[in-house]
């Protein structure tokens, strides 16, 4: 065992990890090397020297300084944790922010939807009449009213439904089946009959006094008994009903909805926009302007406190131009009937304005 | 004044680890006034600065109280805390190096031999120094030769010599196996007593 040897083995001896052979080795080795015992001693020495050194005292701020980061920083990290911890807040962020971007662009989509068809040029929506048409299927026409209409506000479609049912009532002066009365004119004639009487309505004491607590409390069989009404009767109460407001106003003005109309959707009958503006002037002359645009003309004009009516005639390539700008002035209900009537001076439409 | 300090059994400091990672801030106050000085020691025997070392020390309790969370008790919390100011003494160590490579040199900074540095500074040689004038150069000596030693045969050495921990508390602050521990630590050994011999020579 050289002296090289030794020396690394020197300092593993004082830990006790030698086998025993290797310890042997060592001890005669160093039993003929003075410098290796000078070695093993000094070495002793340094693990002595190394294990005298002093311990430095932390000074009093250490503590206090940690502290106060650890304060300042458990502060923070409290109302950051809140905000922006990672997994919890971030990705709801970003959702949230998604989903609040889809709200708006579809709100940004369908408020700019009747500008959109403006902007289209009446030559395109000819053009796409004319395809229409020329497939010589007037029902595909149909749809597209229709969808508008159920796409409209809820009181457009009630409305519509108390639109029609008045007109056969009046013709045929007698009891209809109550299988073709549509639920809502059902529901009307109830509310109708719920209404406290007026004077005039005297007559049916029995309904009043029994159906006063409520629509919801006019059983099947009342409605069946409110049928049978004479046609005058009904007539002057559904003209006091709220609910059946708009049907009143049909009848307050005859004129304004002779019984041709009233069927409309069946063959042969003009065709009838009804438009809500606050103008009625204003969006008259703007109808009438457009109509003269289109080639057409005003063949009648009948004007009343609230209402302007008028009936164009126009080409019936025209009348879907004339649609889309009518129903980009305000609150449009249509009644489009499968065949267009034409007249001499092309087709007819009746062209209602009421003022609200 | 070593076997004070010598291996914890059982961690003490568990309930009130558990306050901390609860979100209790005052809990480290506990820790901090418990460990500090074992903590500054290291740092001070790592870098030979006590200024550098308080503020070594004081960021690795900052750093252990952003983590404490993940501390998952596979060690004594002790262990996983010396590791933290082990670490971050090396990193100012690098810090310190890639400075002093732009700095000019004090006349008292070690030299470079091919076989190591050497401490320039000798101790002052006069028979009429008190004894504890002596004891303090003695003392700026050693640790100058320590903070000569390359890192990996500094820290086996502060952390078991000076400081006493176990080889296996070691291995786990150095995420080294213990086999390497001791041949470190052996090799460490052998160079601080050449560089004190060189340096004290019969003052040894």
């Amino acid at each position: 065992m050289t002296c090289k040897d030794v020396e690394i083995l020197l300092a593993a001896l004082a830990e006790g990890v030698l086998s025993d052979q290797e310890n042997h080795a060592i001890e005669s080795h160093l039993r003929s090397c003075a410098s290796c015992r000078k070695a093993l001693a000094d070495l002793r020495k340094t693990g002595e020297t190394v294990k005298g050194l002093g311990q430095v005292d932390p000074p009093p701020w250490l503590k206090t300084r940690v502290m106060a980061r650890v304060r300042e920083e458990a502060e923070q990290k409290g109302f950051l944790r809140k905000f922006f911890y990672p997994l919890h807040i971030k990705v709801p962020i970003q959702a949230l922010a998604t989903v609040l971007i889809a709200v708006v662009a579809w709100n940004v989509y369908k408020t700019g939807e009747p500008e959109y068809k403006q902007i289209v040029p009446p030559a395109a929506v000819q053009e796409e009449q004319r395809v229409k048409t020329s497939g010589e299927s007037p029902n595909i026409e149909k749809p597209a009213p229709e969808t508008k209409r159920e796409t409209a506000s809820k009181t457009g479609i009630s409305e519509q439904r108390d639109f029609a049912p008045p007109a056969p009532r009046r013709e045929g002066q007698t009891e209809l089946p109550k299988t073709v009365i549509p639920e809502r004119a059902k529901a009307d004639e109830a509310a109708s009959v719920a209404t406290p009487g007026t004077p005039g309505t005297a007559a049916v004491p029995v309904k009043d006094g029994e159906a006063v607590g409520g629509v919801s409390a006019v059983g099947p069989s009342e409605k069946k008994e409110a049928m049978p009404y004479p046609s005058g009767q009904p007539k002057q109460k559904t003209r006091d009903a709220a609910a059946g407001a708009y049907a009143a106003k049909k009848q307050a003005a005859p004129a304004a909805a002779p019984p041709a109309l009233s069927k409309a959707g069946q063959a042969g009958t003009a065709p009838e926009m009804t438009l809500r503006v606050g103008n009625a002037g204003e969006a008259s002359d703007v109808i009438e302007n457009e109509v003269k645009r289109l080639g057409g003309r005003i063949s009648e004009k009948q004007t009343s406190e609230n209402r302007i009516i008028l009936t164009a005639r126009i080409g019936m390539d025209r009348v879907e131009a004339l649609r889309t700008k009518i129903r980009s002035m305000g609150d449009v209900r249509e009644s489009f009937p499968d065949t267009m009537r034409s007249g001499a001076g092309g087709d007819i439409i009746r062209i209602e304005i009421r003022q609200d | 004044m070593i076997a004070a300090l010598g291996p914890i059994i059982e961690d003490e400091d568990a309930d009130v680890v558990l306050r901390c990672q609860r979100g209790e801030t005052d809990a480290f106050e506990v820790l901090v006034e418990r460990h500090q000085k074992r903590m500054l020691n290291i740092a001070y025997r790592m870098l030979g600065d006590y200024e550098e070392a308080c503020d070594v020390a004081q960021e690795a309790f900052l750093s252990a109280y952003r983590s404490i969370r993940s501390f998952r008790r596979q060690a004594k919390f002790s262990t996983w805390l010396y590791g933290i100011v082990l670490n971050h003494s090396k990193n100012r160590l690098k810090q310190i190096a890639g400075r002093s490579r732009h700095e000019t040199r004090s006349i008292d900074d070690p030299i470079e031999l091919k076989n190591g540095s050497v401490s320039r500074q000798v101790a002052d040689c006069g028979e009429s120094a008190a004894d504890e004038l002596e004891k303090q150069e003695m003392e700026k000596a050693v640790q100058r030769c320590i903070d000569a030693l390359e890192g990996e045969y500094r820290e086996v050495l502060v952390l078991r010599d000076i400081q006493g921990f176990s080889y296996e508390e070691i291995g786990v602050m150095l995420k080294l196996p213990e086999g390497t521990v001791k041949s470190r630590l052996f090799r460490a050994r052998a160079v601080l007593k050449d560089r004190l011999v060189e340096v004290l020579g019969d003052r040894l």
